[in-house]
C-alpha cells in the first residue's frame, strides 16, 4: 500500500469527517442508479478507506461510476455527502496516477485545459477534443444527433474567450 | 407593472455558444415579458463545476468566485441561474467560501468586493424557484395569453435542481415546475422518477452502464401518456435526446415525443416569437394537434 | 459590622486542581479584605470538608463563608447546611463556580488561576454586604394533579390514591388509557395490553381519592410549589356524564361517519361515540365537528333515542380550578409523521402502513377485529417491515427512539401468528433489544421464521396492483437488492407530543434539545424537573416502553408523595422587598410581575410583596422609578451586585496610571 497517499487521506478533513459518521446503513448504495455496475458499493467504499485500505478504494471502480446526483447525499442518516465523498476520491486517483487511462479522467483533464485556455467551455469543443484523444470512431457514432443539433442551429464550434484570462489563469 | 433587477449567469451551456443556447434566449425572454431586468454578469466565466473540482478543489472555488465576485461589482447580488450544474457550484461556492476561512481570505485578496462591508452576500438563485417564490402565480399569470390547455407535460428535473442545494423545494419530489405549468393550463404528469439520474457526463465516458437507466425514465413517461416532455438542465436535455435516438427505433411513440426546455413551453404560452424560444415549426405544429388552445392564439403574432 | 470571612477552594478532585493552581490562589485570598482564613482541600463537598468549614465557623468566629468549587446548583445547599449547622445564617455563604467557568473550560493554568482569583475576590467583596435571611415555611396543599391518563400517570395517580391523598387526573382524550390502549399485545411476554390495562382503568375510576376529569386540557397555571393554582377547561361532550350508561343506542343511530382516529383512521366511527369497547369512563361523546346537527343545524337523532336523556346540546365548556401541592406530568408521545419522507410512499401507495396502524389491525378490538386485510381487501402474504423511520436519522429525530425495534419485532410476530404462511421481512441498522428478556424475544422471532436483513431501506417504489418493491443494500451481503412485497410497515419513530411546548411554558419546565421534557438530572432526578413540584413521567420525558413507563410513573408518585408528606416547604427568601417610608405608591411594579405577587395596600398606599406569591425574579425591582433603595432584591442588593462587579470589572486606566 502507498503510505503516502495513505497519509494523505487520513490527513483530508473532509474525508475524515464522512469515514467517522459514517453508519454503514446502506441507504447510499441502494439510492444510487449506478450500483449494479459497482465492484464495491459506495457504503463499501466508505468502509474501505475507513479500514485504511485507501490503495484498494482508489483502484475501484465504484467512484468512477458516480454522477454526482446527490441522491445518497439527501437521503443519508447521518448528512454525509457522499457525492463529493466520490469528487474527492477521483481526485485523490487522478493525483496519484490510478487512472491515467481513464475515459472519464481524461475528460475532466481535457475539461479542465479548456477552462484554463478560455475561462469557458463548449460542449462540442469539449466533446470533438475528448473522442480525439480517446475513440476518435466515437465521433462517428454521434453523427445523427449532431445532424439533428446542426438543423437545429445548435451546434457550433465557436467559444467565446474570458476577456481578462489572466484572473483565471492565476 | 412588475419591476425587477437581478443579474444572471448563463454557464457555458445556455450562453450563445452553448448547446443549449435556447433554454438561454427563452428564459431571457420570459423573464422580460415577465418584466424582470436581466443583466448578464460581465465577462463571466466557468462555475467551477464538478468536472473541474475532480481535479482542482480550490481553483474550482476561486473560479466559482470570480463570477460572484462580478455580480457585486455589478451592484446585482442576486444571481439568477438556468443550469443546474451552475446553480450547484455556485452555491456550494458560497457555502464553502463562507465556511473555509482559508479560501475566505484567499477570495478577498483576489476579489476585494467580498468582505467590504458594503456590499451584500451574493444570492444564487435557480430560475424555477425565482418564477415560483419570486414572481408568483399572480404576476405571472398576467403573461399568459394561451392556455396550453389539456397539454400533458412531463417535467423532469434531474437532480441538481433540488440536491443538494436547492432548499426551494423537496429534494426528490419538487412541485415547483408542475405549479407553473398549472398556471399556463397545461396537466403536469407525475413519474416517480422525475428527478432521478439522468447519467450526466457519464454518457460520454460511460454510455454502456448509463443509457439504460434514461431509457427507463423516457419509458416512464411513455407509459403515462406524455405529450412532451420538459426539463431544465441542458445535460438532462441532451441526454434524454440521445437516448430518444437510441430507442426511436424500437419504442415508436417516442418520435412524437418533443424534449424541450420548461421555458420554451413558457414561452409559448406568452407568445413569445418562435426564433427567440428557438422552437421548430414541427414542434409547434406537433403541439398545436395536442392542445385545446384557448383566448387568443389564432391570430397571435406567429401565424 | 466587623466582617470575618472564610474561603474554602475545592480541588474537587483533579478536575480543579489539575488545571488551577490552588495553592497560590489560597495564599492570594489570605490577603484579602476582611478574609480571616483560607484553606483548600480535595474534596470540599465530603464530609471531612465540611466538617472544616464547620469547625472553622466556631473558631474563628466567621460572619461569612465563601466557597469556591463546582456550580452552586450541584452543591451550593450542601454548603449552607453546613453553615446552618455551625450556627451561621445559610444567606451570609456565597459560592463561586471554579469548576465549570473555570477549569472545564481551558487548560492554561496562568490564565485559569487568574480567573479563579478574580472570581472569589469579586465572592468576598459581595459577602460583605451580606445580611441574614429567614426562611419562609409554606404549608403543602395535600393534593396532586396528573396531567394524561395513559399508563404512566395511571400508574402514578393509583400509588398515590392507595396512599390515602387526593389525585386529580386531566385527560385530553374522552377517556383514560393512553397509547397502550392502543395496542394489541405487549412486548416481550405478550400479555394481551387490554387484560392488563383495563383492571387498573377501572381502579382509577372507582378509587374515592381520584378525580377523574377526561376531555379536558389544562389552561393556566399560577403559584409555586405546594401550593398550585391549576385552571382546567372541560371540553364539552354534549352529553351528561351522571346520566349517560354507555349502552350506545345513540351511536348505532347516528348518521354522521367519521375516520376513526383510535383506530388510525383505518375506519369509520360515528359522530357520537366512544373511544373503545373498555373506555373509562363509559360516556359517550359528541364530535362537534361532525355532528350533523352542530354542522348543518339537523338530526338530533341521538337525543331522541338515548334512554337517560343524557344527551345535552346545551352543554359549555365548564371552567375547573384545583389547588394542588405537586403536579406529575405524563402526556406520553406523538408518533412521527412518515409522509414527509416521501421515498417511502406513506401516503402514497396505500399498502404503506405505519406500525400503529398495524398495531389497530392485529388487534381484536380492531377495525378488521384481529384479521391482517390490506387497503385493498388483500392478505398480505410478503411482509417487509422498515426500521428507524424518523428516528437515527439527522434530517428528522437524531435519537434512537427506543421502542421501535420491540414493537416491530412484536408486530412480525403476530403477523407471522396470524398468517403463518406469509414472509416478514426486518430491515434493520442495528436492533436495539437492551430490556429484561428482549434479546431472547428477538430470538424467538427469529427462530419463527422472521428474515432479519441489516440495511436501511432506500426507497419504496410501486410495481403495479398494490404491490410494492422496497430497495435497500444488505449490507452483510454487500449487495443492493429489492423486495417485492404487499405490505410495507414503517417502524416510525416516538416523538414529543404537538402540544409539549405549550405545556412546557405553562408548568415551566424546560424541554430538551429533541423537544422532551428535561428531568432535572438524567441518572439522579429522572423525574424531576428544575420546576419544584412538577415531575416528569412516562414517554414524555423520552422514549419509553411500558415497564419504563411504569416505573416512572411509580418514581414520580412517590417524589410527589415525599413532597406532601413533608407538610411544609421552605421558600427561599431571595425575594423583592418594600421600603415602604420611600415607596410612592406608582404601582408601576404591580403591573410588570408576572406571578401577581405584588399588590398595592390601600390602608399604607404603598405596594406590598406577598412573600410566598414572590419569586424572586427582579422585575420590579428594575422598574421602581424611585431606585433600589425603595424596592429591594434580597441576596441581590445593589451593594451586593456591585461590590461584585467591582472585583471583576477592570480598574479605571487612569486610576490605574495614577496608583503606578
Amino acid at each position: 500500500m502507498n503510505v503516502q497517499i495513505t497519509h494523505l487521506i487520513n490527513s483530508d478533513k473532509k474525508i475524515h469527517a464522512v469515514v467517522e459518521k459514517c453508519i454503514q446503513c446502506g441507504t447510499c448504495s441502494a439510492s444510487c442508479p449506478l450500483n449494479q455496475y459497482m465492484d464495491y458499493t459506495p457504503r463499501q467504499l466508505i468502509a474501505l478507506v475507513r479500514e485504511g485500505m485507501i490503495d484498494e478504494a482508489l483502484k475501484s471502480r465504484t467512484s468512477w461510476l458516480c454522477s454526482t446526483c446527490y441522491l445518497c447525499a439527501v437521503r443519508c442518516p447521518v448528512k454525509i455527502n457522499i457525492g463529493d465523498f466520490m469528487t474527492s476520491l477521483k481526485r485523490y486517483a487522478i493525483k496519484n496516477g490510478y487512472s491515467d487511462n481513464l475515459p472519464y479522467s481524461k475528460l475532466t483533464k481535457t475539461y479542465v485545459d479548456l477552462v484554463n485556455k478560455y475561462g469557458r467551455i463548449s460542449e462540442t469543443k469539449l466533446i470533438i477534443t475528448f473522442s480525439l484523444k480517446t475513440n476518435p470512431l466515437k465521433l462517428l457514432k454521434m453523427l445523427p444527433l449532431s445532424a439533428k443539433l446542426l438543423r437545429e442551429g445548435i451546434l457550433s464550434l465557436s467559444l467565446e474567450k474570458v476577456k481578462n484570462i489572466q484572473e483565471i489563469r492565476t | 407593472m412588475f419591476k425587477k433587477n437581478v443579474s444572471y449567469y448563463p454557464g457555458c451551456s445556455c450562453s450563445k455558444s452553448g448547446l443549449a443556447r435556447y433554454y438561454g434566449s427563452s428564459s431571457l425572454a420570459v423573464l422580460k415579458k415577465i418584466g424582470v431586468n436581466v443583466s448578464e454578469i460581465e465577462d463571466w466565466n466557468c462555475c467551477g463545476s464538478n468536472l473541474y473540482r475532480t481535479i482542482d478543489e480550490n481553483k474550482a472555488y476561486l473560479l466559482g468566485a470570480r463570477n460572484l465576485a462580478k455580480a457585486l461589482e455589478m451592484g446585482l447580488p442576486e444571481i439568477l441561474i438556468l443550469c443546474p450544474a451552475c446553480f450547484l457550484s455556485l452555491k456550494r461556492t458560497l457555502t464553502e467560501v463562507f465556511t473555509n476561512s482559508t479560501l475566505l481570505i484567499e477570495v478577498k485578496k483576489k476579489y476585494s468586493v467580498f468582505g467590504n462591508r458594503t456590499s451584500s452576500i451574493p444570492n444564487v438563485r435557480h430560475i424555477i424557484d425565482f418564477l415560483v417564490n419570486d414572481i408568483g402565480e399572480d404576476v405571472f399569470k398576467k403573461n399568459v395569453e394561451k392556455k396550453l390547455d389539456g397539454l400533458k407535460v412531463a417535467p423532469y428535473y434531474g437532480c441538481q435542481i433540488t440536491r443538494p442545494y436547492g432548499l426551494f423545494d423537496d429534494p426528490e419530489f419538487p412541485t415547483s415546475m408542475e405549479r407553473i405549468f398549472s398556471w399556463i393550463g397545461a396537466n403536469p404528469i407525475d413519474s416517480p422518477l422525475k428527478t432521478k439520474c439522468c447519467g450526466g457526463m457519464l454518457t460520454i465516458t460511460n454510455e454502456g452502464e448509463v443509457l439504460p437507466m434514461i431509457k427507463k425514465i423516457l419509458e416512464s413517461y411513455i407509459r403515462l401518456g406524455a405529450e412532451c416532455i420538459v426539463t431544465a438542465c441542458p445535460l438532462c436535455h441532451l441526454n434524454l435526446e440521445i437516448a430518444k435516438m437510441k430507442i426511436k427505433r424500437t419504442v415508436k411513440e417516442i418520435s412524437n415525443i418533443p424534449i424541450m426546455y420548461f421555458t420554451q413551453l413558457i414561452g409559448l404560452s406568452f407568445n413569445l416569437p418562435f426564433n427567440e424560444l428557438g422552437i421548430t415549426k414541427e414542434i409547434v405544429e406537433h403541439l398545436n394537434k395536442k392542445i385545446i388552445v384557448t383566448a387568443s392564439l389564432r391570430g397571435g403574432k406567429n401565424e | 459590622m466587623n466582617r470575618r470571612i472564610g474561603v474554602y477552594i475545592c480541588h474537587c478532585g483533579l478536575n480543579i486542581a489539575s488545571v488551577v493552581n490552588v495553592e497560590k490562589l489560597t495564599e492570594y485570598v489570605k490577603e484579602l479584605e476582611d478574609v480571616v482564613i483560607a484553606r483548600n482541600y480535595p474534596y470540599m463537598c465530603s464530609d471531612p470538608g465540611q466538617e472544616i468549614i464547620k469547625k472553622d465557623i466556631k473558631e474563628y468566629n466567621l460572619t461569612n463563608v465563601v466557597v469556591a468549587a463546582c456550580s452552586p446548583t450541584m452543591h451550593g445547599p450542601t454548603f449552607q447546611k453546613a453553615c446552618e449547622e455551625a450556627g451561621l445564617n445559610p444567606y451570609m455563604f456565597q459560592m463561586v463556580n471554579i469548576r465549570e467557568q473555570v477549569s472545564w473550560v481551558t487548560d492554561d493554568i496562568e490564565k485559569a488561576t487568574e480567573k479563579a482569583k478574580l472570581l472569589v475576590s469579586a465572592a468576598v467583596n459581595r459577602v460583605r454586604f451580606h445580611q441574614p435571611l429567614e426562611k419562609i415555611l409554606v404549608p403543602v396543599k395535600q393534593s396532586i394533579l396528573i396531567v394524561g391518563g395513559g399508563i404512566a400517570g395511571i400508574e402514578a395517580a393509583l400509588k398515590i390514591a392507595n396512599s390515602g391523598k387526593k389525585v386529580y387526573i386531566v385527560e385530553k382524550e374522552p377517556s383514560i388509557g393512553g397509547r397502550m390502549a392502543q395496542l394489541e399485545k405487549t412486548f416481550p411476554t405478550l400479555d394481551c395490553a387490554a387484560c392488563i390495562l383495563t383492571p387498573k382503568m377501572v381502579e382509577v375510576a372507582s378509587n374515592p381519592n381520584i378525580t377523574l376529569i377526561t376531555y379536558a386540557e389544562v389552561k393556566e397555571v399560577s403559584g409555586y410549589i405546594g401550593n398550585y393554582r391549576v385552571k382546567v377547561i372541560k371540553k364539552p361532550r354534549y352529553v351528561d356524564e351522571s346520566k349517560c350508561i354507555g349502552c350506545g343506542l345513540c351511536a348505532i343511530r347516528c348518521p354522521s361517519k367519521v375516520p376513526d382516529k383510535f383506530n388510525m383512521g383505518l375506519n369509520n366511527r360515528r359522530a357520537i361515540y366512544m373511544m373503545f369497547p373498555q373506555a373509562v369512563p363509559r360516556k359517550y361523546t359528541i364530535d362537534s365537528e361532525h355532528c350533523l346537527f352542530f354542522t348543518k343545524g339537523v338530526c338530533r337523532v341521538c337525543e331522541k333515542f338515548c334512554p337517560t336523556k343524557a344527551v345535552n346540546f346545551d352543554q359549555k365548556p365548564e371552567e375547573i380550578v384545583l389547588e394542588v401541592g405537586g403536579i406529575i406530568l405524563a402526556i406520553g408521545y406523538d408518533l412521527f409523521d412518515p409522509s414527509v419522507i416521501k421515498r417511502y410512499g406513506y401516503g402514497r401507495y396505500m399498502n404503506v402502513y405505519t406500525g400503529l396502524e398495524v398495531e389497530r389491525l392485529v388487534s381484536a378490538s380492531g377495525p378488521t377485529n384481529g384479521k391482517i386485510i390490506l387497503r385493498d381487501g388483500r392478505t398480505p402474504s410478503t411482509i417487509v417491515i422498515i426500521h428507524c423511520v424518523g428516528s437515527r436519522d439527522e434530517n428528522y429525530h437524531t435519537y434512537c427512539s427506543k421502542i421501535c425495534c420491540m414493537y416491530a419485532m412484536k408486530l412480525a410476530h403476530l403477523i407471522k401468528e396470524r398468517l403463518p404462511n406469509s414472509t416478514v421481512y426486518e430491515l434493520y441498522i442495528d436492533i436495539r433489544a437492551h430490556g429484561k428478556g428482549y434479546e431472547e424475544f428477538y430470538r424467538k422471532v427469529q427462530e419463527e421464521g422472521v428474515i432479519f436483513i441489516r440495511g436501511k431501506a432506500a426507497e419504496v417504489a410501486e410495481v403495479g396492483n398494490g404491490r410494492l418493491s422496497v430497495i435497500f443494500e444488505d449490507t452483510l451481503l454487500g449487495r443492493v437488492q429489492s423486495i417485492e412485497a404487499d405490505m410495507v410497515i414503517l417502524a416510525t419513530a416516538a416523538e414529543p407530543r404537538k402540544d409539549a411546548k405549550e405545556l412546557a411554558r405553562l408548568f415551566r419546565v424546560p424541554l430538551d434539545k429533541d423537544g422532551f421534557f428535561l428531568e432535572k438530572h438524567p441518572k439522579l432526578a429522572p423525574v424531576s424537573t428544575v420546576s419544584k413540584g412538577v415531575f416528569v413521567a412516562g414517554a414524555c420525558q423520552g422514549p419509553k416502553d411500558i415497564p419504563d413507563s411504569v416505573a416512572q410513573g411509580a418514581a414520580a408518585a412517590s417524589e410527589a408523595l415525599a413532597l406532601l408528606s413533608s407538610g411544609v416547604i421552605e421558600v427561599e427568601p431571595i425575594i423583592a422587598e418594600v421600603n415602604k417610608n420611600l415607596c410612592s405608591g406608582c404601582r408601576i411594579c404591580i403591573s410588570t410581575c408576572p406571578y401577581g405577587a405584588a399588590v398595592y395596600d390601600a390602608e399604607s398606599k404603598t405596594a406590598t410583596i406577598q412573600e410566598v406569591l414572590c419569586q424572586g425574579c427582579g422585575t420590579c425591582v428594575a422598574s421602581c422609578p424611585s431606585g433600589a433603595r425603595t424596592l429591594k432584591q434580597r441576596g441581590f442588593t445593589d451593594e451586593q451586585i456591585l461590590g461584585e462587579l467591582e472585583m471583576i470589572l477592570p480598574k479605571p486606566k487612569i486610576k490605574m496610571k495614577a496608583v503606578a
